[in-house]
């Protein structure tokens, strides 16, 4: 090592070759010269050097007074610079960065403010949620990381800071809020998420009863019907519903699932009562089933229109006889239609009946459909019984021109199960051989191929 | 090197070290639509076994406005060429150059990055040379084949400051809920996970068949003991109980190393022990019925198939609330593609790096022993080996035909 | 055979080494006339055969793990196949699982199989995990007699098994005039990782050939790995640092000043 290297290495201006002289020379001296070493590298002229000097901050050196030797690198650093350090110290996790991070949120630089944020989300505590939330309503980059930092922000006041940042919040940023504490599944906050899907506005209630389906309990289910009730018909209601049949779905015992939600019903006014029947539908179960049919065959129309789409929401197939009825003789035309489309959809669902009987159902449905875009969806739907039975229900399909397209797609989709093909090599290659001179499209038709070379 | 440098036909690695500073060679045909990062900033990529799992991983690539995807490699003629087709016609150009030896691969410089996806008794060896040659690596799941192997792709990585990313997604993707509620805090302290995955693979004595034409049947078996090409050994479906590579113990584990890759990895991500590796692995046999229970440091129990149990089915600590911990997540946008290609930009590690994806797989295989020789083993993470096993040990790894060493 | 017949031996094969409290299961106790019948199926065994047949073998291989007389029995048994006309798949069975219990016993016939092209890769399967110390000699041994292919399968063993005891054989090879063999020496000499197996390879770093340039680099990183794990930090730093001049690759520099920080982090 020259004496002219040695000197340039003081200065931290290195090429590449006294870089690595300069390294070793440091080596040499004593393990504790590592973080002279990392700092010549941070600031060397090379890409790649640079990136073994950030990878050292990360890993390597530990403790406060390495941390306090890299912070004070950054006014020295260009903005890239600036910005990668900003990672890698947010990566190393020592909070004694956090006041240099904090400066750096100053930068005129984009880049390196939105590092800095990122940075906030390891190194920061509950005092920096005001500055994080505001910077949610920023521009660029630096708004998703205000995102991602509220949510991995650590600390025992955190969610306590977030809940209340969103009393004082207009709309849209209790949007975002809301957002964050589920994505922090943020149990403690629920009681402000409940208020929330009270809110005057419509997205903030959407917004918190999508958060309430991934956080709440079958005991938060009466207060979720509040929010329910408010929400407004359409996709609002829609989530809303959605929402409390996600947390009764979460019940292990299946037979227990409805009851929560039963309970909550009965202590409903009559009109909300109707309101919630659609919801009764979706979650399902042999009590629900008593009280939809009874609406069905209810003279009030609200009550029997409720009552019907209830029974077209139920998650298997045990209504397939109010179906079949309802299709047939419901007198409103778009009710018989949303019956016989529910029918189509139950008859395939894998709900523990045998592969026969769901096939069977299906061809009843096939039976009633009137329309092609009917038959074409009980053609679809066909895909999810894997029997060969299914394969001969919907190959003469692959000869009729308004059902050929969708014919092909299920045919592969049934050859994909490679249990299923191989003992029926023939069969599924003669239907391979029609899908690739009918289909449309491209990929159906690659697939037919790989699968007639028995690839999967 | 070796390995693969005594056996080149070219001094790749010379040619790719000397020149891997140089600028990306991409033809004017290969620049896409606008609104693509510039040539010089895209990730110039290749893939290395490109039939089943490896034309799925093209295909992400490709779709990467961030990659220009320029060569494809495979044994196989016609499995190569269909892999060009698909690379040429979505960028609409004749460009992409086909392999069929990895070397020829990893000696361009222009190539930054490569994806691994052929059988599991190549992945270390090609890894390892990637990285000496230079390159980043997604190599798919499971990452090695034998104990011996994951510790030298990581070493490999260090040394050449490589990005190397393992290629399960599932294991951030699947088992979300597990995770949130175990990092979440919700369940406490965590007493014990258990995994059902299986079987394992069994010995391959199939019979002769003639070698079709265009599959380079030695550069298949490259490292794996010689044997007579037969279509069952070598297809590449993902069956594990026949009739496809992923049966055969010498070039899978088979489920246990396949989907383990997967369930393992969800398990100890989980769990939070994605860095540790066990200290014991315990054979137990309760009336037939056989399973594994792999001790941790911190003294979290592990369960491979416990009777009763279900997969990643969590035993924590009833009535006890721990601080929410945050869940760490893929670096930029992609999954888990996205994240290897970040992290090849920025250089920081990927979510699976080699070094968490050998911790995931070192169950598996640690666990294939364990039932081989019916019994429990002591594990030294420091030293790579089982204590007090001369047998358990020669079972770390096994001889590779010449010319291939790692 | 004694091991059978008598059931005594049979008996320690149940013996557990119980960890964690764990109940162990007992290996079953082989059947001798099942066994006697899977080493008459062995002389007619080859690609496509039931391998069913030989699984009393198998069996009798993994009790013999914990049965001392047991794998006495037996392995000269299966080593004696070896020398026979049996199929290339029958030998390549044997070699499968005198890997898993061979000895110092069984290296003279697995030896003898170095120089063939069909059975080398596993003569070398069974060697280069005997931990016995003739089965590196007699890889060692090897060298002088073969080339090409299987010479560079031999190297890569010795490395593979880090024998110091063979480090000046592989020395001897870094000037070879075939390339690729004075690679794989370069590389096994990495692997073993000792000084003197660094002073080897540093010494030839001026003579050595463009050609073999990168693979005398990453043996000399792998070499420094080892001695900073065996402590040795101002010799792994010496190499790291012989490895950092402009008329290396950049990547070869790079991994250098790598180590240099690993060395650097690195308490005495």
């Amino acid at each position: 090592m020259k004496q002219g290297d040695l000197n340039r290495l003081a200065v931290f201006c290195l090429t590449v070759c006294l870089a690595i002289g300069g390294v070793a020379v440091a080596a040499d001296a004593s393990s504790d010269d590592l973080v002279p070493m990392v700092v010549n590298l941070l600031l060397d002229k090379d890409r790649d050097m640079r990136a073994l000097g950030l990878q050292q901050v990360r890993e390597a050196a530990k403790g406060p007074a390495a941390t306090r030797r890299f912070v004070a690198l950054l006014p020295k650093l260009p903005p890239d610079g600036q910005a990668a350090l900003l990672d890698a110290l947010a990566t190393r996790g020592d909070t004694t960065a956090r006041p240099a991070v904090l400066e750096m949120l100053h930068s005129r630089q984009e880049a390196v403010r939105a590092a800095a944020v990122r940075a906030l989300g390891a190194l920061g505590n509950a005092a920096d949620v005001p500055l994080l939330v505001r910077t949610l309503d920023a521009a660029g980059s630096e708004k998703a990381a205000a995102r991602t930092s509220l949510v991995q922000l650590m600390g025992p006041d955190v969610t306590a800071a977030l809940v209340g940042q969103m009393k004082h919040s207009p709309a849209e940023t209790k949007v975002k809020l809301l957002a964050v504490l589920g994505a922090r599944r943020a149990r403690d906050t629920i009681p402000a998420i409940l208020k929330a899907a009270l809110d005057d506005d419509a997205d903030v209630r959407t917004a918190a009863m999508r958060v309430l389906g991934q956080l709440a309990k079958p005991k938060h289910i009466p207060a979720m019907l509040k929010g329910l009730l408010k929400a407004r018909p359409g996709p609002e209601r829609d989530w809303a519903e959605k929402a409390v049949m996600f947390v009764c779905k979460r019940i292990p015992q299946a037979s227990q699932r409805a009851r929560p939600l039963l309970e909550a019903w009965k202590g409903l006014n009559a009109a909300d009562q109707v309101s919630v029947l659609p919801t009764l539908g979706r979650v399902g179960g042999p009590a629900s089933l008593k009280i939809v049919a009874e609406a069905i065959a209810d003279k009030d129309p609200r009550h029997h229109a409720a009552g019907v789409a209830a029974i077209c929401y139920w998650p298997d197939a045990s209504v397939a006889p109010q179906l079949i009825a309802l299709a047939r003789s419901e007198p409103d035309a778009p009710r018989r239609l949303l019956a016989l489309r529910a029918l189509i959809r139950v008859a395939a669902l894998p709900d523990g009946r045998s592969n026969a009987q769901r096939l069977v159902l299906l061809k009843k449905a096939m039976s009633m459909a009137t329309g092609d875009d009917d038959r074409n969806y009980v053609i679809k739907r066909a895909n999810a019984i894997r029997s060969i039975e299914t394969l001969r229900f919907v190959a003469p399909y692959l000869g009729q021109p308004a059902f050929a397209q969708q014919a092909c797609a299920t045919v592969v989709e049934l050859a994909h199960h490679r249990e299923l093909r191989e003992p029926n090599q023939a069969e599924f290659h003669r239907a391979l051989d029609v899908v690739i001179r009918t289909s449309k499209d491209p990929g159906v038709v690659d697939r037919a191929k790989r699968y007639q070379r028995g690839q999967t | 090197m070796s390995r693969v440098i005594q056996t080149t036909r070219r001094d790749f690695l010379k040619k790719a070290s000397l020149t891997v500073a140089a600028p990306y060679v991409i033809t004017t045909a290969a620049l896409g639509a606008q609104g693509r990062p510039p040539a010089s900033q895209r990730i110039v990529m290749a893939g290395i076994g490109i039939g089943n799992m490896g034309s799925g991983d093209q295909k992400s690539f490709t779709g990467r406005r961030d990659v220009q995807y320029v060569a494809v490699c495979d044994v196989r003629k016609q499995v190569g060429e269909a892999a060009k087709g698909r690379v040429d016609r979505h960028y609409k150009n004749h460009d992409c150059k086909v392999y069929h030896d990895f070397r020829d691969v990893l000696a361009r410089p222009d190539i930054d990055a490569v994806h691994v996806a052929t059988p599991d008794h190549w992945h270390a060896l090609i890894v390892i040379a990637a990285c000496r040659a230079g390159k980043d690596v997604y190599c798919q799941k499971p990452e090695t084949r034998t104990l011996r192997e994951g510790p030298l792709m990581i070493a490999a990585a260090r040394r050449y400051s490589r990005v190397v990313s393992g290629g399960s997604q599932r294991v951030l993707e699947d088992y979300r809920k597990t995770v949130d509620q175990c990092w979440g805090g919700e369940l406490g302290t965590i007493k014990s996970i258990n995994v059902n995955v299986g079987p394992l693979s069994q010995p391959c004595n199939l019979p002769a068949e003639p070698v079709p034409p265009g599959m380079d049947w030695d550069m298949w078996l490259g490292p794996a003991p010689w044997a007579p090409y037969n279509h069952s050994r070598c297809d590449g479906n993902y069956s594990t109980g026949g009739n496809s590579w992923r049966s055969y113990r010498d070039y899978s584990g088979g489920g246990m190393t396949d989907w383990g890759a997967h369930h393992f990895g969800g398990a100890t991500f989980a769990v939070d022990v994605r860095e540790l590796q066990p200290v014991e692995v315990v054979y137990n046999n309760q009336q037939g019925k056989e399973f594994l229970t792999y001790r941790y440091p911190t003294g979290l129990l592990l369960y491979h198939n416990h009777p009763g149990m279900q997969n990643l089915q969590v035993v924590g600590t009833p009535g006890e609330k721990r601080p929410p911990k945050a869940v760490p997540t893929y670096k930029g946008h992609g999954g888990i593609y996205g994240d290897f290609l970040y992290c090849v930009k920025t250089r920081e590690k990927p979510f699976r790096d080699i070094e968490r994806a050998v911790n995931t797989i070192v169950l598996a295989h640690m666990g294939i022993i364990a039932y081989d020789l019916k019994r429990s083993l002591r594990w030294d993470r420091a030293k790579q080996e089982f204590t007090g096993d001369e047998v358990a040990n020669r079972m770390l790894d096994r001889a590779r035909r010449q010319p291939w060493q790692l | 055979m004694m091991w059978y017949q008598t059931g005594t031996c049979l008996a320690m094969a149940t013996a557990p080494a119980a960890l964690s409290g764990a109940a162990l299961a007992a290996d079953p106790p082989p059947d001798a006339a099942a066994v006697n019948k899977a080493f008459e199926a062995l002389k007619s065994f080859d690609w496509g055969t039931d391998q069913k047949l030989l699984k009393p073998i198998d069996d009798a291989v993994m009790a013999a793990h914990s049965n001392a007389a047991l794998q006495r029995e037996l392995e000269p048994r299966l080593a004696a196949v070896l020398k026979t006309g049996a199929s290339r798949d029958a030998k390549d069975f044997v070699c499968r699982k005198l890997m898993l219990i061979g000895t110092a016993a069984s290296v003279p016939v697995l030896a003898e199989l170095l120089a063939d092209n069909d059975h080398s890769h596993m003569a070398r399967y069974a060697l280069e995990r005997i931990p016995a110390p003739e089965a590196a000699s007699a890889l060692r041994d090897a060298l002088p007699k073969l080339s090409g292919s299987l010479k560079i399968g031999v190297i890569g063993s010795l490395g593979v098994r880090r024998d110091a005891a063979s480090v000046s054989a592989l020395a001897s090879l870094l000037s070879d005039a075939d390339a690729k063999i004075a690679s794989a020496a370069m590389c096994a000499l990495g692997d073993t990782g000792n000084s003197e197996a660094a002073r080897a390879l540093s010494a030839c770093t001026k003579k050595a050939s463009k050609e073999v340039h990168p693979a005398l680099a990453d043996a000399l990183l792998v070499t420094a790995e080892r001695l900073l794990a065996d402590g040795k930090k101002a010799e792994a730093i010496a190499i790291y640092k012989s490895l950092g001049g402009e008329d290396q690759p950049k990547l070869i520099r790079l991994a250098a000043t790598h180590g240099l920080l690993v060395a650097a982090g690195k308490k005495e």
